[in-house]
């Protein structure tokens, strides 16, 4: 699968995600599971996947050009133009 | 017991803060954005520290205690995926752009991505208008929660104040590292002692599960959703989160991380912190109903403090108002700090010198605004009615719905300063129209339907963006090739 796809599928990963955020099928269940009102566990669970997609966005879909070595403090434009 | 705990907390915040003097370099940059050298780990804690305010800790209890464990569905998880989301896609890029050409200020960047002043004064004005507000109810939240958990021995104006003195020592003498270092202490103390407290209080009951089986009992409603919250409001409260986008104190952060990859563990560990903080309160609010169960709304507020005094030693409730000072605190500095940065490079540099202002120059003038907003903020907050509090959701849901700009600013090479401004203008008119119908019926949704203003406003400030833009000139190629250069 070429990178192209991948970060296609990371992406609708995202965009799944803020769908099934609406659990509308939970929405009057009073069960306890794992010790926690299964309404709140799902969306307990829904920061869970939210960190596993936002870890894949970071490795598929990393907006900017990689950086080999941290920027030597106070070497940006601005400064680089004061006298 | 309190007093001593809240005194010594507040003498290790200054500490931290004087710690972090030592690496000052007398500079505007250094003052407003630490040289851009802030690493992951204080970045997590700022960001977080930031956004999280006394409400996670207190407030999400007081709805918890009335609309049962939906607050967290609303409020947490939809900006546990929502807010790490604009820092990818927003955060990192305004990151890269303002490095590259040596921005300070949110201003700084609209202002020259559509070559206009005008535009630039009149986000300005909008900026400032809605955090002038937000924290004039951080100040006195401060207040009211010390006053509560010290039962009446601080009073309100004497809490409000020692929070501005002690936020004004550290944020005024190192600007931005020393709230980042402050920040990141904070927010350690606040999770740690939410978690204290919520152990300690569900051992006493007997274990979550005797506790929640007692609510199960009581009163069943709070653990579901059902007519608490409507399918409508979930959707649409989805885009409160997007005020990050917009707020100036998140906007300087970004600016202040060393590289681009010190975002990444940020954004893989925030939907964690906010799970790790609002779970503790929602649940606490929940099974609060139990022990008090006929508490007003403002009365819910406090429902934390409450079960804290009836289970645990007071040395946990001197800590839980450590926490919650922490809170109000570490949200405070970096909007003060914020504010500062924008009188000083948008204002008094820009127009007053013309760009031409030395570093100690610019750190004197930070300084002497951060001095003269705190003591503006503190007399507001002696003179205004409680009331305000109603304003924080209204705060929140201006910033949002501003997101086209930085949306536009950063994706639409084809938007314009037209553009720009009739989406700004339409949310100023609309924001106002529904403030006042918000004012008069708290928990307002258009027409009954559960559907929030903020997703409407930011409907049409997204239109008058586009639609103005296609309508008006397109923006300079020379202008596009600085913001755009890939292309």
């Amino acid at each position: 699968m070429g990178n192209a796809s991948i970060r296609r599928l990371v992406y609708a990963a995202l965009l799944l995600a803020y769908l099934l955020h609406n659990d509308l099928w939970l929405w009057n269940d009073s069960r306890i599971m794992l010790g926690l009102p299964v309404g709140l566990l799902y969306h307990v669970g829904f920061c869970a996947a939210a960190s596993v997609i936002l870890t894949l966005l970071i490795r598929f879909c990393w907006p900017l050009p990689q950086q080999s070595s941290p920027a030597a403090p106070g070497t940006s434009h601005k400064d680089e133009a004061q006298p | 017991m309190i007093i001593p705990i809240i005194f010594v907390y507040l003498a290790l915040v200054i500490l931290v803060g004087s710690l972090s003097h030592r690496l000052f370099r007398g500079t505007g940059e250094d003052y407003f954005v630490a040289t851009r050298s802030i690493g992951p780990f204080i970045l997590l804690m700022s960001l977080f520290g930031t956004n999280m305010t006394a409400f996670a800790l207190l407030g999400a209890s007081g709805e918890a205690y009335h609309e049962g464990i939906g607050v967290f569905s609303l409020m947490a998880s939809s900006s546990a995926l929502i807010i790490p989301s604009v820092f990818f896609f927003v955060g990192t890029r305004l990151w890269a752009i303002g490095k590259r050409e040596g921005y300070i200020t949110q201003v700084q960047y609209f202002r020259a991505r559509w070559g206009s002043d005008r535009l630039g004064l009149l986000l300005f004005v909008v900026l400032v208008g809605l955090v002038v507000p937000y924290l004039l109810i951080g100040v006195m939240a401060g207040g009211v929660t010390l006053n509560q958990v010290t039962d009446g021995q601080i009073p309100e104006w004497l809490g409000g104040l020692i929070i501005c003195l002690v936020v004004l020592t550290y944020v005024s003498t190192s600007g931005l590292r020393a709230t980042a270092w402050v920040n990141t202490f904070q927010t350690l103390v606040f999770m740690i002692l939410g978690a204290v407290a919520f152990v300690v209080i569900t051992r006493k009951l007997g274990g979550l599960s005797q506790g929640l089986e007692r609510v199960m009992e009581t009163h069943p409603e709070l653990l579901i959703r059902g007519e608490h919250i409507k399918p409508l409001q979930l959707l649409t409260y989805t885009c409160i989160p997007l005020s990050v986008g917009m707020f100036p104190h998140m906007f300087m952060h970004w600016l202040s991380a060393r590289r681009a990859e010190a975002f990444r563990f940020p954004l893989k560990v925030y939907p964690l912190c906010i799970a790790a903080v609002w779970v503790p309160s929602v649940l606490l609010g929940v099974l609060g109903r139990v022990d008090f169960p006929d508490l007003t709304v403002a009365e819910a507020n406090s429902v934390l403090v409450k079960m804290i005094a009836l289970h645990s030693p007071e040395i946990v409730a001197g800590l839980l108002a450590a926490g919650v000072l922490a809170a109000v605190m570490s949200s405070l500095d970096s909007q003060f700090l914020s504010l500062g940065s924008m009188f000083t490079e948008d204002i008094v540099r820009h127009y007053g010198f013309h760009d031409r202002m030395s570093e100690q120059a610019q750190v004197r003038a930070g300084r002497l605004f951060v001095v003269g907003l705190v003591a503006v903020i503190y007399l507001l907050s002696l003179v205004t009615d409680r009331s305000i509090f109603k304003l924080a959701v209204w705060s929140f849901t201006g910033f949002a719905s501003l997101f086209p700009v930085v949306a536009a600013a950063l994706f639409w090479k084809r938007s314009t300063k037209y553009g720009a401004c009739a989406s700004i203008l339409s949310v100023v008119v609309l924001w106002i129209y529904f403030f006042r119908l918000g004012w008069e019926s708290p928990g307002y949704t258009l027409g009954g339907t559960g559907v929030m203003p903020v997703a409407f406003i930011l409907g049409v400030s997204a239109l008058s963006m586009i639609v103005v833009s296609l309508l008006t000139q397109p923006p300079r190629k020379s202008v596009l090739r600085k913001f755009f250069p890939s292309s």
